[in-house]
């Protein structure tokens, strides 16, 4: 398993490398400039920019350099654990990740922890009672949760808050250790929408999994043992229908570091979303880039990690060394 | 089945109340109030909660314009001088107590105040002023000072004592104390705690400056907050102990903050404004719990490229000019909320052209519209001709407007959408044959940079050598030399007049007017007369209590 792990792991370097190349081959290819983009968000009329200005400012961030040296120049950086300075605040990036990581990981974690609580039921009650009204309701329930945007749902919700209780979460956000009301009371409406969608996806493949474990021949024996039918489902189906399950929740937890920004903007999250859009805004090239960076290992590590949790619970299942 | 069909009802009537919910926000339309001046005793103390527009991430004013970071920053810095309250053509006197000026204009002599002191206690100085000025003429590396043409006017600088400065200019201008107090010229660089540290940043020393509010915390993405500055130099100043800026990342959720009470007062920044259906849905919420206030915003722009053949015929421009139904855009791109005008808007001190009398910008079209089509003709281009209309990707709307519009006229546009770095930039580069952009003004010195060549990203680098574009020149030059205010207003009008009617060198649209709502208890708080004066300075604000 030692020798599986520091394989895996090893693999990350070429994976990384090539993505680096990649993430900064693409920023430099997308049409715009960057001390361009700078100078005119600073500009007011009767303010003025030139050219001059433009040269200089390229030179002052490093933009001057050619192509190789300015990805190595990152790279090396990158090595040795500095992430660099964002181009527009001049704060180092490591900071901002600092920042908004433990506010994404929050809204993560609330949001695979719900969806966890009620897909999982949910799916198991829809394979055990399939064609009777609980698994109609339940399929019901997550294809409207697969077919709604998140985000049309986020101002739906918004509204209805306002509308029927004249209230809204307060847009301060604080971390659970500070003042745990406020936080939940924050994250609580973006999570359970989030939640509906990832649950959707989980019931759904909890149901299919387990109608399949169901029919197994293991499973007839157990019956005809005269167990009971929840000790059958919970204890014999429903570990071996998890299985597929564990990588689904490895792909939600990556697209939960990245993909709510919407969410996140109305109802003022400060996660790492919001922060990556702000930047490719602003072609803020050190902060996309090393946060894209951090994605990816973020991807990596997820996707070994659920590798590691299969072979746990799935004795069958051993690596090669 | 039966249970099924009942579980299909449910969602359809979740569905339909959605529906009957929805439109609530879109249909409501309405005109903004006006802004209620207070004439109560002040009453100290409290903290409002405020709206602003995304992250105040970066903050050397002499670096960065934006409303974002000035909304909240400001109230933490002062000024040499500052513009004045309500005419902001007027020079009021900040960290500068008086000051004089030689007769020739060339010589200003500030005596600074006695009791100005840094937010760290140590007291504000001649040196400090010296700091700043040499700050600004020569920014160390990695500064870039945007407001470099004002600190490039001063030849010399001497501190003749600790409380008094005399700046000496290139050659005398008038204008240079409104140069000097616009809004952005804040004085947020202590010496001692800038002075061989540079390139140094105001947030990475605390925010000290020397204005009504201390920097309290900044929680980012969500909260900038500030307190009440005790040794403030103006006595009985600020009355507010402090004010939160929450920070919002979706104006939808703005309103919805200010709806339910969460806010004190709506934040400044497009897009964050109050649009009508808010402001008639607030009107009917809050009722007399809310005000009002209303300012006019950078006015739309078509702008011309010469080379562009039928562009370089003045009687092609006029028609345009003359076809173009402002009040119709008013009600198209602004919902109702603007007005047709030109360069100054309304309520400015140089606004002295009556726009709805003149022809293009009244009511009246028909007399217009015919003598358009008669110049068109004459120009030759009887059945119109085609053109490409550069825009940037979020002003999509009024240049789809403009291109409806002039269907009627024969002429037929193109829109060329670009990011806002590519189009200043094609545009300072003449890579256009029409582009639409936003400009206002409430002073000559700001028209001097927005209209004469040598500003190559004014309104005119596509006309340089052109005679058009050097009468213009020559009329600006003069005027900001001219001391006598009579004088100025009445070179104001001429160059408007020249610009906008008698060349139609740009065709305005219309001025944009923009609302921000406030709760009853809010007192004291000055509205800027145009957006670009930013002046949101928070220290005549105060609370009352219900």
């Amino acid at each position: 398993m030692r020798v599986y792990i520091a394989k895996r792991v090893l693999l990350f370097v070429p994976t990384l490398a090539i993505a680096s190349a990649l993430v900064f081959l693409v920023m430099r290819v997308l049409p715009g400039d960057v001390a361009l983009a700078i100078l005119v968000s600073r500009e007011t009329p009767g303010v003025v920019a030139n050219e001059d200005d433009i040269t200089r400012l390229r030179a002052q961030l490093g933009l001057a350099d050619p192509l190789p040296v300015q990805y190595l120049t990152w790279v090396r950086s990158l090595a040795t654990g500095n992430a660099g300075l964002s181009l527009y605040t001049r704060r180092p990036v490591a900071e901002l990740i600092g920042e908004r990581l433990p506010v994404t990981l929050h809204l993560a974690v609330y949001t695979v922890l719900i969806s966890l609580f009620v897909s999982i039921p949910l799916g198991a009650l829809a394979a055990v009672r399939q064609d009777r009204w609980p698994d109609y309701v339940v399929r019901a329930g997550t294809i409207l949760g697969l077919a709604t945007p998140g985000f049309w749902i986020g101002l739906i919700v918004l509204l209805l808050l306002v509308l029927l209780f004249r209230w809204v979460p307060s847009p301060v956000y604080y971390h659970v250790w500070e003042d745990a009301r406020e936080n939940v009371s924050l994250l609580v409406f973006p999570a359970v929408i989030l939640a509906w969608r990832f649950s959707s996806y989980q019931a759904r493949m909890v149901r299919a999994n387990l109608l399949e474990v169901l029919r197994q021949d293991y499973i007839r024996t157990a019956y005809s043992k005269g167990l009971a039918e929840p000790i059958v489902v919970l204890r014999h189906a429903l570990r071996n229908a998890m299985l597929p399950v564990l990588t689904l929740i490895g792909g939600e937890l990556t697209a939960l570091m990245s993909g709510t920004v919407i969410l996140e903007n109305v109802f003022n999250v400060p996660g790492l979303g919001d922060a990556l859009i702000n930047a490719m805004r602003q072609r803020d090239y050190p902060v996309v880039e090393n946060l894209l960076m951090f994605y990816m290992t973020f991807t990596l590590t997820i996707n070994l990690v659920i590798d590691l949790v299969y072979a746990v619970i799935n004795p069958r299942i051993r690596y090669a060394e | 089945m039966r249970r099924n069909i009942l579980w299909g009802a449910g969602f359809v009537l979740v569905l339909a109340v959605l529906l009957v919910v929805l439109p609530d926000l879109a249909e409501r339309r309405g005109a903004p109030g006006a802004a209620v001046a207070s004439t109560e005793k002040p009453e100290p103390g409290g903290i409002p909660r405020v709206g602003n527009r995304r992250d105040p991430d970066v903050s050397d004013p002499m670096q960065w314009t934006s409303i974002t970071y000035a909304q909240p920053q400001y109230n933490l810095y002062s000024q040499l001088v500052r513009r004045g309250y309500p005419d902001e053509t007027t020079v009021e006197p900040d960290l500068a107590e008086r000051w004089d000026v030689s007769a020739d204009d060339r010589v200003y002599t500030f005596h600074l105040r006695k009791n100005a002191k840094w937010h760290d206690g140590k007291p504000f100085t001649a040196r400090d002023v010296e700091y700043w000025v040499n700050r600004g003429k020569t920014p160390p590396a990695g500064v870039l000072n945007l407001f470099r043409a004002t600190f490039a006017e001063i030849a010399k600088l001497e501190v003749l004592d600790d409380r008094t400065v005399r700046m000496t200019l290139v050659k005398g201008r008038p204008g240079f104390l409104f140069d000097l107090a616009t809004n952005y010229n804040r004085m947020a660089h202590p010496r001692h705690l800038f002075e061989g540290k540079e390139p140094q940043r105001p947030d990475a020393v605390g925010y000290v400056g020397t204005g009504p509010f201390k920097f309290k915390r900044y929680r980012r993405g969500s909260l900038f907050e500030i307190e009440k500055n005790p040794d403030y130099f103006m006595p009985g100043l600020p009355y507010l102990d402090g004010i939160q800026y929450f920070i919002t990342q979706d104006a939808a959720t703005h309103f919805a903050l200010f709806r339910t009470g969460r806010l004190d007062l709506t934040g400044r920044a497009a897009g964050w404004y109050m649009t009508s259906p808010q402001i008639d849905i607030l009107k009917r919420e809050m009722g007399e719990r809310v005000r009002f206030g209303s300012f006019f915003n950078v006015a739309w722009h078509l702008l011309y490229n010469p080379s562009f053949a039928p562009f370089a015929d003045v009687r092609v421009r006029k028609a345009i000019t003359l076809w173009l139904n402002r009040q119709e855009a008013v009600r198209a791109i602004e919902e109702g909320q603007g007005v047709p005008g030109a360069y100054f808007p309304p309520r400015a001190a140089y606004a002295l052209i009556d726009w709805s009398r003149q022809p293009g910008w009244r009511a009246s079209k028909e007399a217009d519209r015919e003598e358009a089509k008669r110049l068109l003709a004459e120009a030759g281009y009887k059945n119109g001709f085609s053109f490409v209309l550069l825009t940037r990707d979020l002003w999509v709307r009024p240049g789809e407007w403009v291109l409806g519009d002039l269907k009627g006229l024969g002429i037929t546009a193109t829109l060329d959408v670009v990011d806002q770095p590519t189009r200043s930039k094609r545009n300072a580069e003449g890579r256009f044959q029409a582009d639409l952009l936003t400009i206002q003004g409430i002073a000559l010195e700001q028209m001097l940079a927005d209209f004469h060549t040598s500003n190559t990203t004014g309104m005119l680098p596509a006309w340089k050598g052109r005679p058009e574009a050097a009468h213009v020149d020559k009329l600006l030059d003069a005027a900001v030399a001219t001391a006598d205010a009579a004088e100025r207003k009445r070179m104001a009008t001429e160059l408007e007049r020249y610009i906008y009617i008698d060349q139609a060198l740009v065709a305005p649209i219309d001025v944009p007017r923009t609302t921000q709502a406030w709760l009853d208890t809010v007192h004291g708080y000055r509205q800027p007369i145009v957006d670009q004066s930013v002046h949101n300075d928070m220290q005549w604000v105060w609370l009352k209590r219900r």
